[in-house]
């Protein structure tokens, strides 16, 4: 009876999945609506992705390409060839984080000083400190998550997507997705106990 | 429900991903299992917390100038284009003014050039400026013209300047439409073009049979005129003839059959070009180094693509001797020099065969895109000898002696029933240099990031091969990055490949737009080599292109002669073409050759990237310069010969020996292979011996000193085996014969591709593991029944 259930999680809420179709979102020809539409969603994501180490460039580097890809496709392929704007728009984003991510890897240079440079611009403002703080630990431990886990927390949790356009940016079923967020908001939820924020 | 099942459901919980009755049962459990209630609140509290801290500030915007950027690229109608990765735009700024302001001090020449190319709206003024300059120095240029299906007509030489096109003066070799050559046209619709046009002293219009008039040193005849059935189209009819010893161009006079009043589908218009009796009785008509007929169909699809139909012909004349003049047809390819195949040449008469060595592979890879692409390469495109060198014979290595020579013979296996011929394969074979034995290299990208390279195909091709490249370098190894756009621009000079991120990131950030200015851009790179010259090391400029350059042919000509200066010095060029469809291979080809070079097309297939990276790498490491090849039959032995391929590597017999002659590049282990089909004097009963002798000269790399080799060509040489016994020998005689089936040999007239195929499937067979053998043999059975390419379809 469960695994029933589980396959119904992402058929549920139609209400919720009209959203995508909404047609108050951006045309996908229309690159500059697309833009100011998406760009700060993108870019969260883009630069919790990448994690701490990212600088600011990095992440817009990889937006501004989306962008620039999406430009492409509908002016080669036609506007048609986009069935959903937000999940292509995410999917490609997080297939160029994965390069950018594996590049770091290949040239091993994983510069930790970055990410503290980060944290400290972050924490300038006084009055915030200890909201600051939380959140930083908050961010770090996000960053401590596997890339699967992570990606699939941020994409729904933050993004407020539905398990179905996860599974679609993802490239991989409903089923797994639900797992994968499971388990990752489950150990996120450990880690933030053990570091005393929840 | 079990506590397992409850687990999976939490998150769906949070996120109200439940159907209402699972909803209640799972609320229902929870009541019973504190733990996981717990659970369930901390988890909810992880992700209100990871949303706010994701979430936490002003949304994040890009910046300013990536914005302005993105609007540019939306107000653009097509994209294709990449934009500037903006966080090295600093770095950049610097270097290049810092680059500009040298070059502008070094060099009057460049900057006169960067100025010229200041404005779009200078542009206009530009090409009339240009164009009357072309007019004056036309004199001594064959005038050629091309009239379209369409009535439009197109030319080069001399003409009417006061209202020139601007693309299509702008755009090449002093081409412009509205010249008057006259020819066979249905002029349907073409009241504009002719108006446009302004002929200085004639028009069409006015014309009537029976008129003759001289236009541009030619005596025309008109024959007829006629009315087409609508009232709208007008065909004539005419023939030219030159007044002095200038090449003629003429129309073959397809009238349309039937009546005159019906003309309803306009004829395929033949365009033939016979070298006049002053020209040089051996060579394909050329303007200046390049081959005429190339650059009027350039010149033809750059001003106006759908002038070109696929129906329509070019016939190149090419007078051997004044007797017998051999004719070569290709079909239309508006970028492909169509050289004439070797002739049998009968060895009483002229026993010595010299040519240079070529290493070069970029014709095979070529085809093997157009026929992927579902189209047979258009005829001028195949060099016989580039299919050939693109395989692996599996010659042993040498570290000694610069070059081996390895020749072995067998019965033609493509010959005609009842012909006996004989297949010979020469191959050399340079040493190879291992890799701490090179010297250190500076290398000079010159990249062409002109709108067309936006496209997929180029420019993401090439950064990714230079790349690629890089990688490769060692840490003595210096790179300096030009592009060339609508100016030439310095990114990085002679910076040490030990800055790998530094380079592979210039290389990466170059965004296309604007023209094709090519040659300040080789111009800047040649001088970046001169600067940062080094005597005894590899100075390299590499220059990537798809070849659409507005190159004008007096600026071509100092360039190509700038290039042949610079490379007795010792700056090599090799230039990588890319993107098919409109792509200049002639060119490109001939800047290769001058510069020393080699000439490769990369295609968007790993292999094709792996392939260039391989043959830069052994650029680097060039062991002998120049290397040319004479082979001298024994005409007591040898009736008659003829080479396959090579045919513009072709030396005076008598130039072997002179060491200023420019002849091949021969890399690390790279090795140039030669067929001749050779018909041999029937069996006397005396054994000869040999059937001549090879002799390759070149210059040594390494000691700068001329040497030469040379090998007999023993009867022994010559033995009957079978696919089986030595399948790389039939890989050569297989692939050549498709190279020749595709180029239209007229060796090949009575060529099966059905032959081809069965040979090289079994050869195939034979080799089951290399995947070279495997490609061509698919090749082979795609090329069946496809469609030979024209311009105007070719685009992928």
């Amino acid at each position: 009876m469960m695994n029933g259930k589980i396959v119904q999680i992402g058929e549920h809420r139609p209400a919720r999945a009209a959203q995508c179709e909404n047609p108050s979102l951006p045309r996908a020809e229309d690159l500059l609506a697309t833009v100011s539409h998406y760009q700060s969603s993108l870019l969260r994501y883009v630069g919790r992705m990448l994690g701490g180490a990212a600088s600011q460039g990095e992440s817009e580097d990889i937006v501004q390409e989306t962008f620039i890809r999406l430009h492409r496709q509908v002016s080669t392929h036609g506007s048609g060839s986009i069935e959903h704007l937000t999940t292509w728009l995410f999917r490609v984003a997080h297939n160029l984080v994965l390069d950018a991510l594996r590049r770091r890897e290949r040239q091993g240079r994983a510069d930790p000083a970055a990410g503290a440079q980060e944290q400290a611009e972050e924490m300038d403002a006084l009055g915030e400190i200890i909201r600051q703080e939380a959140r930083q630990v908050v961010l770090r431990e996000l960053n401590e998550l596997d890339d699967s886990y992570r990606q699939v927390v941020l994409l729904k949790v933050v993004q407020g997507m539905s398990l179905r356009q996860v599974a679609e940016v993802v490239g991989v079923s409903v089923s797994t997705i639900n797992y994968r967020l499971n388990q990752g908001l489950g150990l996120l939820a450990q880690r933030l106990r053990k570091a005393g924020v929840v | 429900m079990n506590r397992e099942q409850a687990e999976k459901l939490l998150t769906a919980l949070i996120f109200d991903d439940l159907d209402e009755p699972s909803k209640a049962e799972l609320l229902a459990y929870l009541q019973t299992d504190d733990e996981l209630r717990d659970r369930l609140a901390d988890m909810r509290m992880a992700a209100k917390l990871a949303c706010d801290a994701v979430n936490d500030g002003p949304a994040p915007v890009l910046s300013e100038h990536r914005l302005e950027q993105l609007k540019r690229l939306a107000a653009r109608k097509k994209s294709g284009t990449r934009v500037f990765s903006t966080r090295y735009f600093g770095a950049l700024a610097a270097v290049l003014m810092v680059g500009v302001a040298f070059v502008g001090l070094m060099m009057p020449s460049l900057s006169r050039v960067r100025f010229q190319r200041r404005s779009a709206s200078e542009a206009s003024e530009q090409a009339v400026a240009r164009l009357s300059q072309r007019t004056t120095q036309s004199e001594d240029l064959p005038a050629l013209y091309y009239e379209s299906r369409s009535g439009e007509r197109f030319g080069l030489g001399a003409s009417d300047t006061r209202n020139p096109s601007p693309e299509a003066g702008m755009g090449g070799m002093g081409g412009m439409r509205g010249g008057m050559m006259g020819g066979m046209g249905t002029m349907q619709g073409s009241r504009r073009a002719l108006s446009e046009s302004a002929l200085p002293s004639f028009s069409l219009d006015e014309a009537v049979a029976g008129d003759q008039r001289v236009v541009d040193g030619y005596s025309v005849d008109f024959k007829a005129k006629s009315r087409g059935a609508d009232g709208g189209s007008i065909s004539y009819a005419w023939s030219g003839a030159p007044i002095s010893g200038k090449p003629v161009v003429t129309t073959r006079e397809t009238v349309p059959s039937g009546s005159p009043e019906v003309p309803a589908e306009p004829p395929a218009t033949t365009l033939h070009i016979v070298n006049g009796p002053g020209e040089e009785a051996t060579k394909a008509p050329t303007l200046g180094d390049v081959p005429l007929a190339g650059r009027l169909l350039q010149q033809l699809s750059e001003s106006d693509p759908s002038a070109l139909a696929a129906g329509d012909r070019m016939e190149l004349w090419k007078r051997k001797d004044a007797m017998d003049p051999k004719t070569n047809d290709f079909s239309f390819s508006s970028r492909f020099a169509a050289v004439p195949v070797n002739p049998w040449v009968m060895t009483d008469r002229d026993a010595l065969s010299t040519f240079g060595l070529d290493v070069d592979t970029a014709s095979y890879a070529l085809c093997r895109r157009y026929i992927r692409g579902g189209f047979l390469p258009p005829v001028g495109a195949v060099r016989m000898e580039e299919f050939i060198n693109a395989f692996d014979y599996a010659y042993p290595q040498q570290h000694d002696a610069t070059f081996a020579v390895h020749a072995e013979g067998m019965p033609s296996p493509f010959a005609p029933a009842g012909r006996d011929l004989t297949l010979l394969k020469i191959a050399v074979k340079a040493r190879t240099v291992g890799r701490d034995q090179r010297r250190a290299a500076h290398i000079v990208f010159v990249i062409d990031a002109s709108a067309s390279m936006g496209q997929a195909d180029r420019l993401p091709q090439v950064q990714a091969a230079m790349g690629l490249l890089v990688d490769k370098l060692s840490e003595a190894d210096r790179v300096s990055v030009v592009t060339c756009a609508n100016e030439a621009r310095l990114h990085l000079e002679a910076v040490s490949a030990r800055e790998k991120d530094k380079i592979r990131q210039t290389l990466d950030a170059i965004q296309p737009a604007g023209s094709t200015n090519l040659l300040a851009g080789l111009r800047l790179g040649y001088a970046l080599a001169r600067r940062a010259f080094v005597a005894g090391q590899i100075n390299q400029v590499v220059l990537c292109s798809d070849g659409v350059a507005n190159v004008g042919q007096t600026e071509a000509q100092d360039v190509l002669n700038e290039v042949a200066d610079d490379r007795k010095q010792g700056i090599t060029l090799t230039c990588v073409g890319v993107g098919y469809g409109a792509y200049n291979d002639a060119f490109l080809e001939s800047l290769a050759n001058r510069g020393d070079g080699r000439y490769v097309f990369l295609d968007s297939s790993a292999q094709a990237r792996e392939e260039l990276v391989g043959q830069l790498a052994a650029t680097l490491q060039t062991v002998a310069r120049d290397a040319r090849i004479q082979v001298r039959f024994d005409p007591a032995r040898v009736r008659r010969y003829r080479l396959i391929g090579y045919e513009n590597r072709d030396i005076e017999d008598t130039r072997f020996r002179d060491d200023i002659v420019d002849a091949g590049e021969v890399g690390s282990g790279q090795c140039s292979t030669a067929l001749y089909e050779l018909e041999l004097v029937s069996f006397t009963g005396r054994d000869h011996g040999s059937l001549g002798t090879v002799f390759v000269r070149y210059r040594n790399s390494e000691t700068g000193q001329i040497e030469e080799i040379s090998r007999l060509l023993t009867d022994s040489l010559i033995r009957r085996q079978t696919i089986e016994e030595n399948p790389r020998f039939f890989l050569a005689a297989g692939v050549a014969r498709f190279a020749e089936w595709l180029r239209q040999s007229e060796h090949a007239q009575d060529a099966n591709l059905r032959d081809v195929q069965d040979v090289l499937d079994r050869i195939s067979a034979a080799l089951p593991l290399d995947q070279t053998v495997r490609d061509v043999a698919a090749l082979a059975h795609q090329a069946e029944h496809l469609p030979r390419a024209a311009e105007t379809t070719a685009q992928p």
